[in-house]
């Protein structure tokens, strides 16, 4: 075989590289949800998972002695499909009520306990008119 | 003005589906008057897209709101510097930036190889003929830039104020002259496919084409990262979003490719490999494209679903299909004269670089799109965040330090047990009194430890190749160890250039180790008079300035800032509240150091006048943006052009003549 040598290694550093990326994904992976599928997608208690959905206008409550923000996903599609959220920490810059986010953390009985929210838009260039 | 812009899009149009029928009669009939034809209606279609370009920077200019791109992305209070800038601030702006410098780009190709390439120019041009044609039908149909409003308004949405920062303006063009710029080195694969010319002239001709589209996708990587580091307040500035690893992905490629050309130009060795790198390089920018555009993709950026989407895929998949045709048909050709002899030699060595660049690659592009790929076969979607990135990435990015040092100077064929003392033995001794010195110090971190100490390695065999090369001139010309210093560089642009990107890819790495594992972040709440302790530094809270400039309501804390006994003024992390997007901007305060950066976030006001803020602490991170400064001088070293005739031959002579600098191997 001519290029022996080149296969052997390239084999090598295939199997190095599909290794790394098997535990990486173990390690890392996060079920990504729509709040309605909440209820079905069974991930309660056992994992952090992002999910996502509308911050429920009105629903925003800041507790300034103690720093905590409670507020309510709705889903983007059926507005009845609702979970509440329970963050402390730094709210991204555009976070306000009608907007959607990504809220990752885990899932406890009926609400979330967030560890990140994420907004869909720090650098959205185009502003439909 | 809108009309002639309008126009001369459409005119461009024809004439790009003009200018392949015309090239493809004149290859067919080798009729040279049809070739001439060809290359006049590109000289055509860039006259007309500057046109159609100026009438639109024009618009933007004075405010047109009666055009929806304008009346979409600028306001009448806006300077007029960043209106200008406007041009690429939405999708069909970009678009047409981006067909103007394709158009700018064909043009500059035809007057370089108009006498020097000639049996490669016109295949060049029909691929770029295609390319063209696909960008110019966006701008045409779903894309129109100069659509109008249909309605008058009096004030324009204005630009978001996130991208009113320096840093975000030049971007998105350097981004684009990044991703245009692989364009040409691809249509001249492909033309080399279809000749059946498999030299190494296609490269040659290419290879300043390469190392611009290299450096400024570079440029756009820093400017990116900077400016989410300076303007988006989380305290990071590299997230593994899809957007990001849009850019990052044919930017490891594109390195890979220019790392290979070398062993094909000496060896004739790596014809195929090249090929297929540059093909994947330019589909991973069109890849990159469809990632930002098309919404399917769930990214914190997320452009907004946008029609075009389905378009590049289409194109995406023809080009890809085309390329690999060309390259399965011509694979014979494609064969190497020579093999590997030695697993310790500069082939295998570049070779192995380039596996392990393709596999960041790919591991990057599988966790990008993980998502839709779980949900194609699982039916659940699943993401995979910055660990996934990390752990794989981390461990690859320590071998690429060791490969930085190992594969300039290892012997080609095969190393001899002398050619690993004369280069490696005083930078190993360098890297082993690294290693025990951070580990005495108190380091345990495996991959710090590894990172740093395979760093100074790495800076060692480079600093010994300069003092050889200077001392070897010293002796044979009498010159003075500073000219002796300049004329070397200046004589051997593209191999001292290239050490001089190696050390400022070494900072990077050195910056990225500091700033991730070293880093610390306390959050605390502040009334007036509290103070705080962070690493070193004591921050007091004296009170709040609120004041209004033209376009926000700014509300900062002042924070008295001290880093021992030493007073250093005060800290002012703040909130911009723009009143015409009615979005609030977090301004951090930022204090930098070559140590360390100070980072400050104010994270909320609370209603009794209390403050909460958030500080990071980032070792070393300003050796990233200074080693991106190194990097591009390096690059602008290697690209400079030589003042002799024929370039091509000189770089050829430059690596046998380099020998002779080194009389003791």
């Amino acid at each position: 075989m001519k290029n022996r040598k080149f296969i052997v290694g390239g084999t090598i550093i295939f199997f190095i590289l599909a290794i790394l990326i098997y535990q990486g994904l173990n390690r890392s992976m996060m079920a990504y949800v729509d709040v309605r599928e909440l209820d079905k997608a069974d991930l309660v208690n056992t994992e952090v998972a992002q999910v996502t959905g509308i911050v429920q206008p009105g629903s925003v409550v800041q507790n300034e002695s103690t720093g905590q923000l409670t507020f309510v996903l709705q889903d983007m599609e059926d507005p009845e499909a609702t979970v509440k959220v329970r963050y402390r920490g730094i709210l991204p810059d555009n976070f306000k009520p009608g907007l959607q986010v990504v809220v990752q953390g885990r899932i406890q009985e009926q609400e979330i306990v967030a560890e990140q929210i994420l907004t869909k838009c720090p650098s959205k260039y185009n502003t439909e008119l | 003005m809108n009309i002639l812009g309008e126009i001369g899009i459409k005119i461009s149009w024809v004439l790009s589906l003009y200018a392949f029928l015309v090239l493809f009669l004149g290859i067919r009939s080798r009729q040279p008057s049809f070739l001439q034809s060809g290359y006049r209606a590109f000289g055509a279609i860039f006259l007309l897209t500057t046109a159609a370009t100026g009438a639109l920077v024009y618009a933007l200019a004075t405010k047109d709101f009666s055009l929806r791109y304008v009346a979409e992305n600028v306001s009448s209070n806006l300077p007029l510097f960043y209106a200008v800038t406007a041009l690429w601030a939405g999708q069909a702006g970009s678009l047409l930036f981006w067909a103007w410098l394709l158009a700018l780009f064909t043009a500059l190709v035809i007057l370089q190889n108009r006498n020097r390439n000639e049996a490669f120019l016109p295949y060049v041009l029909l691929t770029l003929s295609v390319l063209q044609f696909f960008f110019l039908t966006l701008l045409v149909f779903p894309s129109n830039p100069f659509e109008p409003l249909g309605f008058t308004i009096r004030e324009g949405m204005g630009l978001n104020p996130l991208l009113q920062n320096p840093g975000m303006i030049f971007h998105p063009p350097t981004l684009y002259l990044g991703y245009v710029g692989f364009a040409i080195p691809f249509s001249f694969a492909i033309a080399a496919l279809l000749t059946r010319r498999l030299d190494a002239e296609w490269i040659r001709s290419t290879r300043r084409w390469t190392l611009f589209a290299w450096l400024f996708l570079s440029i756009c990587i820093l400017l990116g990262a900077k400016w989410a580091y300076e303007e988006l307040g989380w305290g990071g500035y590299w997230a593994w979003d899809p957007v990001e690893n849009a850019s990052l992905m044919p930017w490891l490629t594109g390195t890979a490719y220019l790392h290979s050309v070398m062993i094909q130009e000496r060896k004739g060795m790596l014809k195929i490999w090249n090929m297929i790198l540059i093909v994947v390089t330019f589909l991973l920018t069109i890849l990159g494209t469809f990632i930002t555009r098309s919404g399917m993709i769930s990214s914190v950026h997320s452009f907004g679903a946008s029609s075009l989407g389905p378009m590049f895929l289409v194109f995406l998949l023809a080009a890809a299909l085309i390329s690999f045709y060309l390259i399965y048909t011509r694979r014979h050709e494609l064969r190497s004269r020579n093999r590997l002899d030695s697993y310790l030699s500069r082939e295998s060595s570049f070779l192995f670089n380039n596996l392990i660049l393709l596999g960041a690659t790919f591991a990057v592009l599988w966790g990008t799109l993980f998502p839709l790929i779980s949900e194609a076969v699982r039916g659940v979607k699943v993401t995979v965040g910055p660990p996934f990135f990390n752990q794989v990435n981390v461990p690859i990015g320590i071998v690429l330090i060791l490969l930085t040092g190992i594969c300039p100077l290892i012997s080609w064929r095969k190393a001899t047990w002398n050619n690993f003392l004369r280069n490696f033995l005083i930078p190993s001794g360098v890297f082993l009194a690294s290693i025990m010195a951070l580990f005495v110090a108190g380091l345990r971190n495996l991959y710090a430890l590894l990172s740093f100490s395979l760093s100074a390695f790495v800076l060692a065999t480079i600093f010994l190749e300069f003092y050889r090369g200077t001392r070897a001139r010293v002796r044979l010309h009498g010159e003075a160890i500073p000219v002796a210093f300049g004329r070397l560089v200046n004589k051997y642009r593209r191999r001292y250039g290239g050490y001089i990107i190696h050390i400022g890819m070494i900072l990077i790495f050195i910056g990225i180790t500091g700033s991730s594992v070293f880093k610390k972040e306390k959050e605390v709440t502040l009334r007036k008079g509290d103070a705080f302790e962070f690493a070193g530094y004591r921050l007091e809270f004296v009170g709040i300035d609120e004041y209004r400039t033209s376009t926000a309501q700014v509300a900062a804390a002042a924070l008295k800032l001290w880093k021992g006994d030493r007073y250093l003024g005060l800290a002012n992390p703040s909130k911009h509240y723009h009143f015409l997007q009615e979005q609030t901007m977090t301004e951090v305060y930022i204090r930098s150091s070559l140590k360390e950066d100070l980072y400050l976030i104010l994270a909320a006001i609370q209603k009794d006048g209390s403050v909460q803020i958030k500080a990071h602490l980032n070792p070393l991170l300003i050796w990233i943006w200074i080693g991106g400064y190194v990097v591009i001088f390096g690059t602008v070293i290697a690209i400079w052009p030589s003042r002799k005739k024929k370039p091509a031959t000189a770089a050829r002579k430059a690596e046998p003549a380099e020998t002779v600098l080194q009389p003791a191997s």
